[in-house]
């Protein structure tokens, strides 16, 4: 880690221990977050989390028909994606000093060109998309994939979920946890009327009304994620780019509403023995379970405060990117 | 300005679901466009200053009616009553997703200044528009928006300074939203309510359609279940998909309407599909694309065909029907035919109808304005009775009226619906040939003044000009012996020839054509006007031209109001004779096609080009014959036509060689009576040897052009093609003609026209004719087509055996031939530009199905007239003549009288036969025998024709009766010669007496 003085690290590791970090938070603080959903028209849903003065992710769900996969012709599927917008090639200009453009860009994210250097495009974003995915990707996210089969055996919805990281400001994995849970809350499924041709075929229609759309099921158990990260003998959450560059071992747990561990995720080389493992579960468990319900409190104001515009036809207008923290 | 989004769900083609975000903006600066208003800043406002007050609504007010309104009442809204209208945006776009036939309606009539229709963009209105609320339908929406717009009217009217208080009404049928609108304090009526208050208009009241589902529950009261339910459109896609059902074009029987045909694919086979009765129709009218479902074998057809005459009521038509499908005597001699049932209608036809209403269904004492069911019935017999309400039943008795169907419930025996319009009285020339006109859907108004501008400025002085010969690459032709070769009377002389001698010995042959592009460019509204015409329609006693007369002063008006007006018995002039004309010794622009020709009439080379020509003479037919015969003639216009016409003569032998056919089907002319243009006397129209000459020249231009066209435009080209037709059509034919031990054999052409030679009968010299009227009506219909929707083999041209064909030598009435010189022009000319027009081959596809339509309306519309003025000539005529049964039905038989041309039904049982006979009919023989007597196809017999009026008087009707073979107590006895032959001259001592048929 060729950015980062022995000076540096030590005092982010001492802070660690004695519970203040170099931004003042305590180990087990998150920082402000801004969270705004349905910013993407097109989209069936979307949401837009920033968190801290940098991490911002955009998740976008857009919703398919296609043909269910012959060995589980009753479900449909989730796939998920996420890509870094633009940051790996401005890391890529920054190193290497090509363009003074993006050179600017420096000095809201300094380290991030220090993080990713070395690594290709392509493995930073598998790595995310594929933590994503195993969450969400099976049922242990919540979501009731067979209610997503439209036709037995022959049609059903795919949920695509792309995530895109808009900034870095670190614990980006989280933010896009966050961010999707969001997006989900927000997504509209079209409703669809299956019509009997008889003799056991079915055919079925797609409701062209946008407001003819319902809710996926199981949205309310969709998991956070909550990353821990191990600086010296002591864990910390929502890790700033510098306290990443420290860390020597770090874990994400997904956790759901009901405190259930829905995947586990190690991360960085070091090694953590089962004691501390074991303590950080218990405390993923107990904040992830304090995020949902803020989080989940968040997004119902944010829709009841919309439903009461439309019931009066007011216009709706999205903040946006112009949402600051 | 401020921005929304609009948003929906489409399904895209391959079944994937998008979300479509439209961008929607809003505007402060839409109009009101009230003529009294002060506060917008509008110029040329088209709502009236004083509009219409009603005794309900007393404030003099603009009227907003609903999208419903104009779904279901738009013959109310075209009504010239029906003024100051606000058409909002929100309907508009409604009744575009709804009904693009309605929508095209309300556009018509909004850009009708007189009607004063205003277009309101009322959702890009900043303080019209809304947004849709939660948990709130889109209909729902809509209906909010229009109330919203009501309002704002209502306001906006109301606070501007105004000379004398307008308001606005809204119309509505929608009893829940008339609530919601009393309840905001906005006018408003239902269409019924508002216009029983339009006094002065009272026919208004009958065209009030009655809410689809106010009659649908008026028939659940009364009545029990007629029909199965239709299946779903999914339902029908999907059999049709996996092959359970078919889906064709509903073809009702001429002779029987409880009988119909769809062409359809059974057992891997396209076929004919016979679906007989009324409830195997299941409510499928004329024309709609049905879908159908073939019936378990044991229930096909086995009968022969019955021709069911006319349906009196109600009780007798479901009785004809019981006859028809319950009293089937089995007999296997007769192979099955493939039978179905409608299961659903995948697209309705429905049309407005001309008819009359069945006096039979009148109640009431004379005068009587109650309102009371009627029953309509068709022109076209095809079309079942139609069942309306109306107050004016016993003004309308006796009139020619229009009915249009709303709706046809299952517990309905007849299709329900509402008065449009009157025509005039029954019998009247005028309103039967407008009838017609309309029927046959010709389109028949006047040319417009836009498209009338179109024509030359010059007028009737254009003359040809040296810059057309120097600047446009003409060849200057205007030294040669050109002539043409019409039919008497012929005005739009289209077509021109000439030949003279090559130093080589060989000859030139030159076939001019009107140059009619040349006035007629791309994307004019005469252009647009006549590609929608498609073809001159030519009537018995008049023409409706598909290109404008060049004076169109009133004079010359085309089509005379037919209601009272006193006719014109003047002809129009139309463009051609001024300007395309190739009239004798005027110089006019021309369209060439030049062959190089060896003494045997091969072409050596061919050439096509724009030219200036001074045709020499206009001869006659008849005039060309005597030159021809006159040994006396030996100037260079009689050698000339001498030389053509033996090549012509070399041409057909080849053509006949290469199996062309020669086909015949009997054509009248009618001599018309000057004044009064009633027919006189009718003769079948004789054919000269120059009318091949002219005929012989006009295939063989075709033919080089369609080489020629199709070699650059290998796509896009506009063809002619003859399909061969199928075996099957020939069917019944064949075994008539099986009878005499003669085969028919179709497989090509060739060997059909060499079966047709062979066809003789020594005894009767007739019969061959006979033969070849009806092989022609078992041929399919020659159709235009572009180039790159077939495969090239489908080309062909059965009828004239070549493998290509297209139209060029009469521009001037049929716009295919327009198309094809713009094609030529292309091909010829390697600097012209032109459009898509010339290379897109759907647009080129479309071009050609109205063409093909047209056409085929245009033949129908001319069959119409001569049957009209058939009528016409046989009325107060009792005429007896010999005749020739051309095919046996199981309850009658249809005689053809060539003399005259016509054919008729002899009924030897059913309703129609009062007298007691023990006629039989044996499958067998395909014959009616009585006793010793035999009626046969082909058989001579002889039959009194005349007129009949049907019990109501309202639909003419010639009545065939035999005289021989004598049949006891069925032929009519002989009629004393003296009253059998007298023809009675129509009456012309009182010229304004209305013509009865």
């Amino acid at each position: 880690m060729p950015y980062l003085s022995q000076a540096e690290r030590d005092y982010i590791t001492e802070g660690v221990q004695s519970d203040l970090r170099a931004d003042g938070r305590g180990r087990l603080d998150y920082r402000a977050l801004v969270l705004e959903t349905g910013i993407i028209s097109q989209a069936n849903g979307s949401a837009r989390v920033r968190l801290g003065d940098g991490t911002d992710v955009l998740v976008g769900v857009k919703v398919e028909i296609d043909q269910v996969e012959p060995d589980a012709d009753n479900v449909g599927k989730v796939v998920c994606n996420v890509e870094w917008y633009d940051i790996l090639s401005f890391c890529f200009h920054y190193v290497h000093g090509y363009d003074s453009n993006y050179a600017k860009r420096t000095i809201s994210s300094p380290s991030a060109s220090q993080q990713f250097e070395g690594h290709g495009a392509d493995d930073l974003n598998n790595e995310l998309t594929q933590a994503l995915q195993r969450v969400l990707g099976g049922p242990q996210c919540g979501i009731n994939f067979e209610k997503l089969c439209i036709i037995k055996g022959q049609q059903c919805w795919i949920v695509y979920i792309d995530a895109m990281i808009l900034d870095y400001s670190g614990n980006v994995l989280d933010t896009i946890f966050m961010a999707t849970k969001a997006a989900l809350f927000n997504t509209r499924i079209p409703k669809t009327q299956i019509q009997d041709l008889g003799d056991g075929e079915f055919e079925f229609e797609v409701l062209d009304d946008v407001e003819d759309a319902e809710r996926l099921d199981g949205i309310e158990n969709i998991p956070i994620g909550v990353t821990l990260n191990k600086i010296g003998t002591g864990h910390i959450i929502d890790a700033s780019p510098l306290e990443e560059l420290c860390t020597e071992a770090k874990l994400t747990i997904a956790v759901n509403k009901d405190s259930q561990i829905c995947g586990i995720q190690k991360g960085a080389e070091g090694g953590i023995e089962p004691g501390l493992m074991s303590e950080m579960i218990q405390t993923a468990k107990r904040i992830g379970q304090s995020l949902i319900q803020q989080l989940d409190q968040k997004l119902q104001d944010e829709e009841r405060q919309v439903d009461e515009k439309r019931l009066n036809g007011e216009n709706i207008e999205k903040l946006g990117f112009f949402a600051m923290v | 300005m401020s921005l929304r989004a609009k948003s929906f769900i489409k399904r895209t083609k391959k079944g994937n679901v998008i979300k479509v975000i439209k961008e929607h903006y809003l505007r402060d600066d839409i109009w009101c466009s009230s003529a009294s208003c002060e506060s917008c800043n509008h110029t040329d406002a088209l709502l009236s200053a004083t509009p219409r007050a009603t005794e309900s609504f007393r404030t003099p007010h603009y009227i907003v009616p609903d999208t419903n309104v104009f779904m279901n009442q738009i013959d109310i809204m075209e009504h010239p009553a029906i003024k100051d209208v606000i058409v909002l945006q929100t309907v508009r776009e409604e009744l575009r997703h709804l009904s693009m036939p309605i929508y095209n309606r309300v556009n018509a009539i909004v850009a009708d200044k007189n009607k004063r229709f205003y277009a309101f963009s009322n959702e890009h209105h900043k303080e019209t528009y809304i947004e849709r609320m939660k948990d709130e339908s889109p209909n729902d929406r809509n209906d909010r928006a229009i109330r919203v717009s009501v309002k704002w009217y209502a306001n906006h009217l109301a606070n501007g300074k105004k000379k004398a208080p307008i308001t606005v009404v809204m119309l509505s049928d929608d009893r829940d939203n008339r609530e919601k609108a009393k309840s905001a304090a906005i006018k408003c009526s239902s269409v019924r309510d508002y216009v029983a208050d339009l006094t002065d208009t009272p026919e208004l009241v009958d065209m009030v359609v009655s809410a689809k589902d106010a009659s649908e529950a008026q028939a659940k009261v009364d009545g029990k279940i007629e029909y199965e339910e239709h299946l779903s459109q999914a339902q029908i896609a999907n059999g049709v998909k996996n092959g359970k059902f078919s889906q064709g074009t509903l073809n009702i029987s001429g002779h029987n309407y409880l009988e119909a045909t769809v062409m359809a694919t059974v057992e891997g086979k396209q076929q004919n599909v016979y679906i007989v009765g009324r409830k195997h129709m299941n409510r499928s009218i004329q024309g709609d694309t049905v879908a159908i479902q073939v019936l378990p074998k044991a229930e096909w057809k086995k009968t022969a065909s019955v021709a069911i005459e006319e349906d009196e009521d109600e009780a007798m038509e479901m009785r004809a029907e019981s006859e028809s499908a319950d009293g089937m005597d089995v007999d296997n001699a007769l192979p099955e035919m493939p039978t179905a049932k409608v299961i659903g209608i995948i697209r309705k036809k429905w049309r407005p109808y001309c008819g009359f209403i069945s006096k039979k269904s009148i109640h009431g004492t004379e005068g009587s304005t109650s309102a009371q069911n009627v029953i309509f019935r068709a022109m076209d017999r095809r079309i079942p009775s139609i069942k309306f309400r109306t107050t004016q039943a016993h003004t309308l008795a006796g009139q020619r009226i229009v009915v249009a169907i709303d709706s046809w419930p299952t517990t309905s025996v007849l299709p329900l619906g509402h008065f449009v319009k009157t025509l005039g009285s029954s019998g009247d020339k005028e309103t039967e040939t407008e009838v017609l006109l309309l029927e046959h859907d010709v389109p028949f108004q006047e040319f417009s003044k836009r498209i009338l501008e179109d024509l030359p400025a010059e007028g009737e002085d254009w003359v040809v000009l040296d810059k057309h010969i120097h600047n446009e690459r003409r060849r200057d032709f205007r030294h040669l012996n050109v002539c043409s070769i019409d039919p008497p009377g012929c005005t739009d002389i289209d077509d021109a020839l000439h030949v003279r001698a090559l130093p080589n010995g060989n000859f030139e042959v030159g076939v001019h054509i009107a140059d009619v592009t040349y006035f007629v460019k791309p994307g004019m509204p005469m252009d647009e006007e006549a590609a929608g015409r498609g073809t001159t329609v030519y009537l018995v006693d008049k023409r409706i031209d598909m290109l404008p007369s060049l004076l169109g002063t009133s004079e010359y008006r085309l089509f005379i109001s037919t209601k009272h007006g006193v006719r014109k018995a003047k002809y129009i002039t139309p463009i051609a004779i001024d300007l395309c004309s190739l009239r004798s010794n005027v110089e006019r622009l021309a369209f060439s096609c030049i062959w190089e020709m060896n003494e045997n009439a091969e072409i050596v080379n061919v050439d096509f080009s724009k030219s200036v020509i001074k045709s020499k003479f206009s001869f006659t037919y008849e005039e060309a014959q005597n030159r021809i015969d006159d040994d006396r003639m030996q100037d260079d216009v009689t050698k000339g036509i001498r030389t053509l016409n033996s090549f012509a003569k070399k041409l057909k032998q080849r053509r006949l060689e290469k199996g062309a056919l020669t086909l015949a089907s009997p054509e009248v002319r009618f001599n018309l009576e000057n004044d009064s243009q009633d027919p006189v006397d009718v003769e079948l129209k004789e054919l000269k040897d120059t009318n091949a000459l002219v005929e012989e020249f006009m295939l063989l231009a075709n033919i080089s052009v369609a080489e020629r066209i199709y070699a650059k435009f290998p796509d896009s080209a506009l063809l002619r093609r003859h399909p061969t037709p199928p075996d099957s059509n020939f069917e019944e034919l064949r075994r008539a003609l099986s009878e005499f031990n003669i085969s028919l054999e179709t497989s090509t052409s060739k060997e059909l026209s060499d079966s047709l030679d062979r066809a003789v009968i020594p005894s009767d010299p007739y019969f061959n004719k006979m033969v070849r009227i009806m092989t022609t009506r078992c041929m399919l219909q020659a159709q235009y087509f572009s180039s790159g929707t077939e495969a090239e083999q489908d080309f062909r041209h059965y009828g004239l055996a070549c493998p290509i064909y297209t139209h060029f030598t009469s521009p001037i009435r049929r716009y295919s031939d327009v198309m094809v010189h713009r094609l030529l022009e292309a091909c010829i000319d390697a600097d012209l530009t032109y459009g898509q027009e010339l290379t897109d081959k759907m647009r080129m596809k479309e071009l050609c199905d109205n063409l093909n339509f047209r056409n085929r309306m245009a033949q129908q519309a001319a069959r119409s007239s001569v049957e009209l003025y058939t009528n016409l000539f046989f009325r107060n005529k009792v005429v007896e003549e010999d005749g020739h049964v051309i095919r046996i039905l199981r309850n009658g038989f249809v005689v053809l009288v060539q003399k005259y041309g016509i054919e008729g039904v002899v009924y030897t049982s059913g309703d129609q036969v009062t007298s007691k006979n023990d006629i039989v009919y044996d499958q067998h023989t395909n014959s009616l025998t009585s006793g010793d007597a035999q009626i046969k196809i082909f058989g001579e017999v002889k039959v009194r024709i005349q007129i009949d009026g049907d019990l109501e008087g309202m639909r003419q009707k010639m009545k065939m009766s035999l005289i021989q073979p004598y049949i006891a107590g069925f032929s009519v006895e002989v009629e004393a010669p003296k009253a059998s032959r007298s023809i009675e001259l129509p009456d012309h001592s009182n010229p304004s007496k209305k013509l009865k048929l």
